[in-house]
């Protein structure tokens, strides 16, 4: 059982400060090296290697002090000295990374020379610590090694000054960061020198855990590391958390510490109060992580507001109406919240070499800050032309962290999703235009096809017959409308078929026919004698139509008192006869060997087309006596297809001359 | 004051459409229908009226022989009436003749009233809208595939009559007038153009002796040769014309080689 170690000040903040330091440095590394994973870079890359070293020097010098103290403090056999070598050595390399990470990528700076030296010093005097240190264990002199701890001290605050000196382009703010930095890390070395285990707290804070501030200044110097601003953010959250707790410990659970009865049990009251106090502070930590991002943002980086950038371009995004004005709004959203020199539109760029593309996955890879590639901010739409944005670099020269490039991958998407909902939206527009346009020709289509048939004469008046039977004898206006709808019907599905029964289009015909009674009136007669037996037989579409119309026009129009049609069909030996004949003005000869009107010549055509020599038209007119067309076509008694082998045959139907 | 208006048409169900339409409008009034062409032509100078609606499409005679054989004092304004008639419309439009379309409806309705009347308040436009119809008139047989004439509409005093052509031997030009004479001895007097009248003829029927006479083959009865290669024809009716040079080369081979 060892003894209690009496509660001090400094002792809680040395055993608190290493336990924070290991927290940290640990997730510098983890950061650090999730980042080089993602990447795939080797394993010995510049890029991000002193964020790592720095990492890995401070969780071993964390790691092995806390053992260190903890042994001390528990009064246990102290480490072995090789640990507590390895311990120092990696916090004297810490300060040589620190005057490293000033220089890295800045080579181009006058004095190469100067500065090659200066880092080359920084990692001796590091290096010569660490062997002195080496040497003092073997030898089993106290480690640390007195004189490695005046070695450091002495040597960096010299280089301090030769630095200082060399820098004179580094802004104030900078030089400051660093200077402390060092300044303290060679002070806090001494301390080390100087280590008796009793010191005031705060000088126990300030001498044990230097190497925070270093790395917060290694990290500021450039943010080399991608995930700085994240790491910066946990970091100061951590830190003031850790401040809280002590404060609330040292205020309020000490106190309640000493809450036991004689016998040494607890107060169930001050357990219940402890918990309370524990989880309460517990419950700031989230609002820390915001203050401290809101810090983190607004002071170091300077960053304006982006929730607020990304709502603006949202609120504008939805009034832009083109993709071209969505890829502007989304450049200037860019260049004014990242603060970026210029942002160039792309139409549909092919990613090469020169440019990095920034896409969900691969967005750290962005470019470094001082470098003049442009990063190319691609707008990953569903469909291509994927449109870009070339980003110049940052007007304050410094690299994208992980907070800009979620940012720009924000804007990207929203920019993106725009563009898509405009193009579908395009595209169902044009999709309309085309079905309209589409529907207009066909319905162009349909009624060319109509006017083929039917003559517009026709129509027309009897659309003027409707509207006197409108205003006369509704019933009727109606009945003459429906047929008018039937005739209509009935020839546009005809102008698709081939064959149709004699029944439909006798139907048809007496449709037409009912139609012309009611304009013609009492001149009109109409006598259809068809027996029901024939109307299966199949005859051409639209035959006996274009007859009936002759007959309507020159037989009835032509005659003041009128006259009447007469339709028959009969079939006799496999032929079916069908007559339409008129009681009309009639025509002579010369009329009928000129061919009267292009419906007869048609229906001649088509006959002989479908038929060849076995169909008949003939044509009896004589002048004031009428006209009579005689039809006669083959019917195949199978009634399969009436020009089975009818249409192979080239020769004209007989056209016979009147008697 | 109201409009007096004469309507002509053959149907009937047409006829009493517009006329329906225009009884809905208080400043005209209808103040006779006619069933066909003879009809108007009688009704129009009986009646005098300011304005006839005149269906294009009329048995024997149409909308525009009802024109044609109007005398010149009685042709009242005139606006047609047609169904569809594309060249009519060309010819009227081209003349700037008032027409309508079947269904004729109330807004056109009013317009055509409209022009009638502010050409009747002015004299100066009323006499270019008859000069324009008889241009129209005259266009239309012109661009319109004219169908065979059968009978001849012609004017025997207040009469219509309709002469077969069956039975005319011979069609004289003097001036816008045609002289016709008939087998039956009778002689009328047509206004039209020998050339558009020859083109609804029959052309084995007619034969052309000269740059205005035409002649019935049918009634040539006797072929008289003169000095210099040309000929002097006998009709049956005892009319005797001459035959111009370039004729005579053509009648030589259509009626006297065998």
């Amino acid at each position: 059982m060892s003894p209690v170690v009496p509660a001090s000040p400094g002792l809680i903040v040395d055993l608190l400060g290493f336990l924070t330091g290991t927290v940290l440095y640990v997730m510098l590394v983890t950061m650090v090296w999730r980042e080089r994973m993602r990447e795939g870079m080797p394993f010995l890359s510049r890029r991000g290697r002193l964020p790592l070293l720095t990492g890995v020097c401070g969780v071993v010098w964390n790691l092995g002090a806390l053992a260190s103290f903890v042994t001390r403090a528990a009064g246990a056999e102290p480490l072995a000295p090789a640990i507590l070598a390895a311990t120092f050595s990696a916090l004297g390399f810490l300060p040589a990374v620190v005057v490293h990470s000033l220089f890295e990528g800045r080579e181009t700076v006058a004095g190469r020379r100067i500065i090659g030296l200066a880092i080359a010093t920084a990692y001796g005097l590091s290096a010569t610590a660490a062997v002195l240190h080496i040497v003092s264990a073997a030898r089993g002199l106290p480690v640390p090694s007195g004189p490695a701890l005046w070695l450091l001290t002495g040597g960096f605050t010299a280089l301090i000054a030769v630095l200082l000196f060399v820098t004179p382009q580094q802004p104030v703010g900078r030089r400051g960061i660093w200077v402390v930095a060092l300044s303290v890390f060679a002070v806090s070395a001494l301390h080390f020198g100087r280590h008796v285990g009793n010191e005031a707290w705060w000088v126990e804070l300030i001498g044990h855990h230097a190497s925070l501030p270093l790395a917060l200044a290694i990290l500021h110097q450039g943010y080399r590391f991608a995930l700085a601003d994240l790491f910066l953010k946990n970091a100061i959250a951590l830190l003031s958390f850790m401040g809280i707790s002590l404060a609330v410990f040292s205020g309020a659970m000490a106190p309640l510490l000493r809450w036991q009865d004689a016998s040494g049990q607890w107060d169930p009251r001050a357990i219940s109060l402890f918990v309370a106090l524990w989880m309460a502070t517990a419950l700031t930590f989230p609002v820390l992580r915001r203050w401290s991002a809101w810090f983190v943002d607004r002071a170091v980086l300077r960053r304006p507001d982006y929730d607020a950038a990304l709502g603006l371009l949202a609120e504008r995004l939805e009034t832009a109406e083109s993709e071209g004005a969505v890829v502007d709004d989304a450049a200037a959203a860019v260049q004014s919240a990242l603060g970026i020199t210029e942002a160039r539109v792309i139409a549909d760029p092919l990613p090469d070499g020169n440019r990095q593309v920034v896409v969900s996955g691969s967005a750290l890879r962005a470019s470094v800050p001082d470098s003049t590639t442009a990063l190319l901010l691609r707008l990953q739409t569903v469909e291509a032309p994927h449109p870009a944005i070339a980003l110049g670099p940052t007007a304050a020269g410094r690299r994208l962290l992980f907070d800009d490039v979620r940012l720009l991958e924000a804007i990207a998407r929203l920019a993106a999703r725009r563009i898509d909902s405009l193009r579908v939206a395009h595209e169902r527009l044009d999709r309309n235009l085309r079905e309209q346009e589409m529907q207009r020709l066909a319905t162009e289509a349909e009624l060319r096809a109509l006017r083929a048939q039917l003559n517009p004469h026709f129509l027309f008046n009897a659309l003027t017959t409707i509207g006197y039977l409108i205003q006369h004898s509704p019933a009727r206006a109606l009945e003459t409308l429906l047929r008018l709808t039937n005739v209509l019907r009935g020839v546009l599905r005809r102008s698709t078929a081939e064959f149709s029964t004699l029944g439909d289009e006798i139907d048809l015909i007496a449709s037409y026919l009912e139609i012309e009674q009611a304009r013609f009136e009492e001149r009109l007669q109409v006598a259809i004698t068809v027996s029901p037996d024939l109307r299966a037989v199949p005859v051409p579409t639209l035959l006996l139509q274009p007859l009936v119309e002759n007959a309507v026009r020159h037989g009835i129009a032509g005659r003041r008192s009128g006259g009447a049609i007469r339709v028959a069909a009969d079939l006799d030996d496999g032929m079916l006869r069908v007559v339409v004949g008129d009681t009309g003005i009639g025509f002579n000869a010369s009329a009928a060997r000129q061919g009267t009107g292009v419906g007869l010549r048609s229906v001649g055509e088509r006959l002989r087309a479908h038929y060849g020599a076995r169909a008949a038209l003939r044509i009896q007119s004589a002048v004031g006596a009428g006209t009579t067309i005689e039809i006669e076509i083959p019917v195949s008694e199978s009634g399969d297809g009436p020009a089975a082998d009818g249409r192979a045959r080239p020769r004209g139907a007989s056209m016979v001359q009147p008697r | 004051m109201k409009l007096r208006a004469i309507i002509a048409d053959d149907e009937r169900p047409a006829r009493l459409f517009l006329a329906a339409l225009m009884r809905a409008m208080p400043d005209v009034t209808i103040v006779a229908q006619a069933a066909n062409g003879a009809e108007a032509i009688q009704l129009i100078e009986q009646h005098r009226p300011d304005v006839a609606f005149l269906d294009l499409q009329m048995p024997e005679i149409d909308g525009l022989g009802v024109v044609r054989l109007l005398r010149r004092r009685f042709l009242p304004l005139v606006v047609f009436v047609t169904a569809y008639d594309e060249y009519a419309v060309k010819a009227f439009e081209l003349n700037a003749v008032d027409y309508l379309t079947k269904p004729v409806t109330e807004v056109r309705l009013r317009e055509a009233l409209r022009r009638v009347r502010e050409r009747l308040e002015r004299q100066d436009l009323r006499d270019a809208a008859t000069t324009h119809l008889r241009k129209a008139v005259d266009v239309y047989d012109r661009i319109a595939p004219a169908g065979r004439l059968e009978r001849i509409p012609v004017r025997r005093k207040d009469d219509i009559v309709l002469v077969p052509v069956s039975q005319i031997v011979s069609i004289v030009a003097e001036g816008e007038l045609l002289h016709l004479t008939t087998s039956r001895q009778e002689h009328h007097t047509i206004s039209y153009r020998l050339k558009d009248l020859e083109a609804r003829l029959d052309p084995a029927r007619f034969i052309r002796l000269g740059r205005g006479t035409l002649a019935n083959l049918d009634a040539i009865v006797r072929v008289t040769p003169l000095p210099g290669g040309m000929y002097s024809v006998k009709l049956q009716n005892g009319q005797q014309l001459d035959v111009s040079r370039i004729q005579s080369r053509l009648l030589r081979g259509r009626l006297l080689e065998l």
